[in-house]
């Protein structure tokens, strides 16, 4: 009798072409204390156990009172796409002590939703792009919504648990153990908790008692090297720089776009290749312009 | 002026970058002043510590770039100095007196005290060898030197004895100011610092956790690493940590620490007494004076005699919330302003004074 291979199930769609619309059935598994949750969309079905999260039909989770939820349970908002809906100013000092150690990572795939007493309240840094007025559009989309634009948006082709493979990964990569003060050049932010470990760091540049301190990091947009040359850089900055990458396209191209773009000497640290997608390569490049 | 003056740094100097957490201000002081006399001043590195500080990525790439700058294999040291012309070796404290020794016959010699380290040692806990040890060095470093700076009136009061026969003058620690910082709204309480063997920071922390969490309104800078369960600050630092008014940071470069500190209104450094913090000159207050903001200190340290008036408050007897809270207030109401300034422009002179390097050169 031929053996038979043993296949893991499939837990999450890696790839999905962009611009397809969502699935039709999509299904949301949702989370909050007693059964109930803030009301930001009627198809959100809120269940009081957090043993619904585990739903293996559910394509979204959403998830509030997240001091509430168990250690292990972190694990499975790791592999769907999540909402996360704060409306307890209690739940602050617990994901932003979550989102420091990494035991949860945003990823483009997630969104944040303040919303009752917790508006208003100081926001942990990391959440920044993340932040949605109105999640009925998340909702919506099922967790196929990706917070992503231009050349990056193949990142969105991924699923969560591969992003969070992802994040794994960059957790590995060595980035200097100094207090970073990171800056957004460009867009797509919500990559930045993925592709470093923002939420140890302070944001500067985006509002805030810390707005003017002197950036030591550059979260850099690949599309937008052309900002930095306007950029006063009064100390050396790691520069962080995720990329695509299409089949053919020498690495060397964006490296040198990044080079040419200030006077500074750059020191490049280390180039990391993630996976491909499509034919089109996604990575990250880590360098320094020293001051 | 004539000469050449080596200063020889255990830690890089701040103009290294963002790099250098814990920059020797005392290297930059003294580099400074001698400027001031010798034609050329350089620092010395040994390639052993500087090895050590680079441990990370990308980490002082250019050092062998900058011209002010020697980094040098120990072992190479006598070659080094039996091959350059007649030049003056500046060591702060006595870990190099075998290189002071090797230098001493064809150069000048000044040790610098920045502070009395044995006592450290013993208050440490180190065995009484190492202790011992220190102090054979440090009586060495004082025969080979041609002159030997003081750190504070008190130091100068507890090696009395070993001085009397040493030219020996007073060049308290005056660290400059971080440059290029913008001047911010001065809105936060900053606290914290790196804990020492020789000191117990606990009080304080528990003392801040309780001001800050009944004042909400009060922004506050932890500068704190992150400590473990089994440390006595652990619990407080927790606490802290999960305020929404206090912001935890770690490891800055000197240039944000400096931006840190022009967003201060008041610093707070306590730990008890004991026989080694009497002549305690505490670098992060020094620096903290340095960028014009007051601080909250313990009475009965080497800062005493610092100062004419004292730039803040000295706190005779245990740190509480309230007295916390009476600072804040009195230092948001610009009570040591006027103490404040002053410091600062006496800090000024005295890094500029290179009276303490003449007839050195």
């Amino acid at each position: 009798m031929p053996k038979r291979r043993h296949r893991p199930p499939k837990v999450d769609a890696l790839v999905r072409p962009l611009g397809q619309p969502a699935p039709a059935r999509c299904r949301i598994a949702a989370f909050g204390r007693g059964g109930s949750g803030p009301d930001i969309d009627p198809s959100v079905n809120w269940s009081g156990d957090e043993r619904a999260l585990y739903d293996t039909a559910a394509t979204a989770l959403v998830v509030t009172d997240l001091r509430l939820l168990s250690d292990l349970t972190l694990v499975v908002l790791s592999a769907r796409p999540t909402l996360f809906v704060i409306n307890d100013p209690r739940d602050l000092p617990h994901y932003r002590l979550l989102l420091q150690r990494r035991e949860l990572v945003l990823t483009p795939a997630d969104a944040v939703h303040v919303t009752g007493a917790a508006r208003g309240a100081p926001l942990p840094a990391g959440l920044g792009e993340h932040l949605v007025d109105d999640p009925s559009a998340w909702v919506a989309a099922g967790g196929t919504a990706r917070s992503l634009k231009g050349p990056l948006k193949a990142f969105g082709l991924v699923g969560k648990s591969r992003l969070t493979e992802l994040a794994q990964r960059a957790n590995g990569l060595a980035l200097p153990s100094v207090q970073h003060f990171w800056r957004l050049i460009g867009e797509n932010g919500s990559l930045a908790q993925l592709a470093m470990r923002t939420a140890a760091m302070e944001r500067v540049g985006a509002g805030g008692p810390l707005d003017r301190f002197s950036p030591t990091l550059l979260f850099l947009d690949p599309a937008h090297c052309e900002d930095l040359r306007a950029l006063p850089l009064p100390q050396s900055v790691t520069v962080v720089a995720p990329f695509t990458l299409p089949r053919g396209q020498p690495l060397e191209f964006l490296i040198s776009q990044i080079k040419d773009a200030r006077p500074e000497p750059f020191h490049l640290h280390r180039v990391a290749s993630l996976m491909d997608v499509d034919d089109v390569t996604l990575g990250i490049v880590y360098g320094e312009f020293v001051v | 002026m004539s000469g050449r003056c080596y200063i020889v740094a255990n830690m890089l100097p701040p103009h290294f970058g963002w790099h250098t957490r814990a920059p020797s201000l005392r290297a930059e002081q003294l580099a400074a002043q001698a400027r001031t006399v010798f034609d050329d001043v350089r620092y010395l590195i040994f390639q052993e510590r500087h090895n050590l500080l680079k441990s990370q990525q990308g980490f002082c790439v250019l050092t062998t770039a900058k011209p002010d700058t020697v980094v040098l294999r120990r072992d190479g040291f006598e070659a080094f100095v039996n091959r350059i012309p007649k030049a003056t070796f500046v060591f702060s404290q006595a870990d190099f007196v075998d290189e002071a020794r090797l230098a001493a016959g064809a150069h000048t010699i000044v040790y610098d005290i920045l502070a009395p380290k044995a006592l450290e040692l013993e208050v440490a806990g180190a065995g009484i060898v190492d202790v011992r040890r220190y102090e054979r060095h440090h009586a060495r470093m004082i025969d080979v030197s041609a002159r030997v700076f003081v750190n504070g009136r008190k130091s100068q009061r507890l090696f009395a004895g070993d001085l009397a026969e040493a030219d020996h003058c007073l060049n308290p620690f005056a660290p400059s100011p971080s440059r290029d910082v913008d001047t911010a709204p001065r809105t936060h309480v900053m606290f914290g610092g790196e804990p020492q063997r020789w000191t117990d920071s606990a009080p304080m922390f528990d003392a801040m956790a309780s001001f800050l969490a009944g004042d909400p309104q009060t922004p506050a800078f932890m500068i704190s690493a992150t400590p473990t369960d089994t440390q006595a600050v652990s619990r407080a630092h927790s606490a802290l940590w999960l305020l929404p008014n206090v912001t935890a940071m770690w490891n800055l470069s000197p240039l944000n620490y400096g931006e840190a500190l022009a967003r201060s209104v008041g610093f707070v450094d306590w730990t008890p007494l004991n026989r080694e913090r009497a002549y305690a000159t505490s670098t992060r207050v020094l620096q903290a004076v340095s960028a014009g903001v007051p601080v909250l200190h313990q009475a009965g340290t080497g800062l005493d005699e610092f100062w004419d008036a004292f730039p803040g408050k000295a706190l005779e007897g245990p740190i509480t919330p309230d007295a916390i809270g009476a600072f804040v207030r009195d230092a948001r109401a610009g009570a040591f302003t006027e103490n404040v300034a002053k410091a600062q422009e006496a800090m000024r002179l005295i890094g500029e004074d290179g009276t303490v390097f003449a007839g050195l050169a």
